[in-house]
């Protein structure tokens, strides 16, 4: 059942079901999703297959039903009701919002930032004092045929968000277009066929932007089908994977692939793996294809810009960058262009660039953390621990730079007489806790240069020095 | 459900804190395993873990006792004191 929060919304907001009705190839226009024929799925929820009806049918039922606002929070946890909801925002001309985190304070400071914003979600475990619309199941709305709807390339689609350095998120507009021609690049990339129909798993939440991409965009543009779970527990993903009736991809991290693997968790039906937020380890992949006899694909990308590289993952440093893109570099800075990424955008990583297809990842600017697809940057993580009560001083480390695996960060704070779990406490409310520093280390000093600054090359060897007082120093 | 093993009440606060300390050492908790309150909630407000942490407890968990969580055993991620209970009824080593 779909309780509406306010019983205006059905006339508040019409939807014009004549201008969707469209099923002329529009250069302007792309459909919904690419399904042929009504019966096809669009969705595996436990053994349960959704067709493209029954998703057209709920897709239009919810549109009619949604509060009459410009923003959806959509929090939903089955990837389904995502989808369902996040095209039933679409087609009532509304902006998903896709949060970084689920946190109170972060989804506070969204809705005073978009004020005319509601919560669409599927559980009720977010206390946060927002308006809230409670999607627990999808009706469908029998009336009428199940249209396909085609929906203006410029219409904005979603707002997703990184960390700005100031510690304010900042906000990247993404428009219907810009979704359904990264999708296609993305499938043109892998080779992915259209026929016979695939079943994408995810272990990647679908309100981050990887995750959106590759479990709601690919499976509604390729005519393939979204797998509803959202657990990342290899007992659970295993048995997802039994009962499956076609082979499924999955899309995943290295910090799950590497836990999966530390299991040899049983991965039946596998016919591709795909990794993104950071880079794979070569054993680790080899491993992977190995396990379960799969070819494992990296992406290169990021929130700004979606999918803008790849690579088979056991073959090689190179990076292929996608057929609708440009690159250019001048000294550290590269920038990348063209197909679903627009104008001109800036990498946060240093590349080298091999050709005019290819390029080796160097790492990434000093000042991006990345820990579990989530990134952040360490200049705002460092502010917000100096207004940590009583501490004085206080930086971020990240050890290895993420190399040695998928590492915490962790902080060397100045707080004389202060606990570190009161720190931890304090921070918690104010950063995502994927960040939070594990451990703390409480010292006297941090080794600041003449001007104030912190040089990177100084930390490091101050944080050897710290976190493995018995090794001897390189200097 | 596995019926639980036969153990008494000091049995089981043994391994409440054998699992307390499983988790302190596994996810790096600023505290000391006595420290954790058994019924406080492990995610959300309790001890403040994520999803990363539940991936992680759950492997742990499987090397140490033999036991596989899945997401239908919410109930066990509740607090120490439900986990430890979940290991104590299922445990294969």
């Amino acid at each position: 059942m779909m309780r509406s929060m306010d019983s205006r919304t059905a006339t508040a907001h019409p939807v014009r079901r004549r201008e969707y009705g469209g099923r002329l190839p529009d250069p302007s226009a792309f459909p919904l999703l690419t399904h042929r024929s009504p019966g096809d799925t669009v969705a595996w929820h436990q053994d349960r297959a959704y067709s493209k009806q029954e998703f057209l049918r709920s897709v239009q039922a919810l549109a009619l039903r949604l509060p009459a606002k410009r923003y959806a929070i959509n929090l939903c946890r089955n990837r389904y009701h995502f989808a369902v909801g996040f095209a039933a925002a679409l087609l009532a001309r509304q902006i998903s919002l896709m949060p970084t985190c689920r946190a109170a304070e972060p989804l506070q400071q969204l809705s005073q930032r978009y004020p005319d914003a509601y919560l669409l979600t599927d559980h009720d475990e977010i206390e946060s004092g927002l308006p809230r619309f409670l999607m627990t199941d999808v009706v469908e709305d029998d009336a009428g045929p199940a249209e396909n709807p085609a929906i203006p390339a410029d219409r904005i689609a979603a707002i997703v968000f990184t960390s700005g350095s100031s510690g304010i998120p900042r906000a990247h507009a993404k428009s219907w277009g810009s979704l359904v021609m990264g999708a296609q690049a993305l499938g043109k990339q892998f080779d992915l066929s259209t026929s016979p129909s695939r079943i994408v798993v995810g272990t990647v939440p679908p309100q981050h932007m990887y995750g959106l991409e590759t479990t709601i965009m690919v499976p509604l543009q390729w005519g393939w089908s979204i797998h509803a779970g959202n657990s990342v527990l290899p007992a659970d993903i295993r048995t997802d994977l039994e009962r499956l009736a076609a082979p499924a991809w999955l899309m995943t991290t290295p910090f799950h692939l590497k836990a999966y693997v530390s299991e040899r968790v049983h991965l039946p039906g596998l016919e591709g793996i795909i990794s993104a937020t950071m880079p794979l380890s070569r054993s680790l992949a080899q491993e992977a294809e190995r396990l379960w006899q799969s070819p494992v694909h990296e992406i290169y990308g990021c929130t700004e810009g979606g999918m803008l590289a790849s690579r088979r993952a056991t073959s090689g440093d190179l990076w292929s960058l996608c057929p609708n893109l440009r690159m250019k570099q001048e000294g550290d800075v590269s920038w990348v262009t063209g197909g679903h990424v627009g104008t001109w955008l800036q990498l946060t990583d240093r590349i080298r660039i091999h050709d005019r297809r290819e390029f080796i990842l160097l790492g990434p600017s000093y000042d991006l953390v990345k820990v579990a697809g989530k990134r952040a940057s360490l200049a705002a993580l460092n502010a917000a621990l100096n207004r940590v009560e009583g501490v004085s001083d206080g930086a971020f480390y990240w050890p290895d730079q993420g190399r040695s695996g998928q590492g915490r960060l962790c902080a060397f704070v100045v707080a004389p007489g202060v606990k570190p779990a009161a720190i931890l406490a304090d921070l918690r409310r104010r950063i995502d806790p994927v960040f939070l520093p594990r451990p703390i280390y409480l010292v006297s000093s941090l080794p600041r240069n003449a001007t104030g600054k912190l040089p990177h090359e100084q930390l490091e060897t101050f944080a050897g020095r710290i976190m493995h007082p018995n090794r001897p120093s390189r200097g | 459900m596995t019926t639980p093993l036969k153990t008494g009440p000091a049995t089981e606060s043994s391994l409440e804190r054998d699992v307390a300390k499983l988790l302190v050492d596994s996810l790096r908790l600023e505290m000391q395993p006595e420290h954790i309150d058994p019924s406080a909630a492990l995610f959300g407000d309790g001890l403040g873990l994520d999803s990363i942490d539940m991936l992680e407890i759950a492997l742990v968990v499987s090397k140490r006792y033999g036991v596989e969580l899945r997401s239908e055993n919410r109930a066990a991620f509740g607090s120490l004191r439900a986990l430890a209970a979940h290991i104590a009824g299922n445990r294969t080593k």
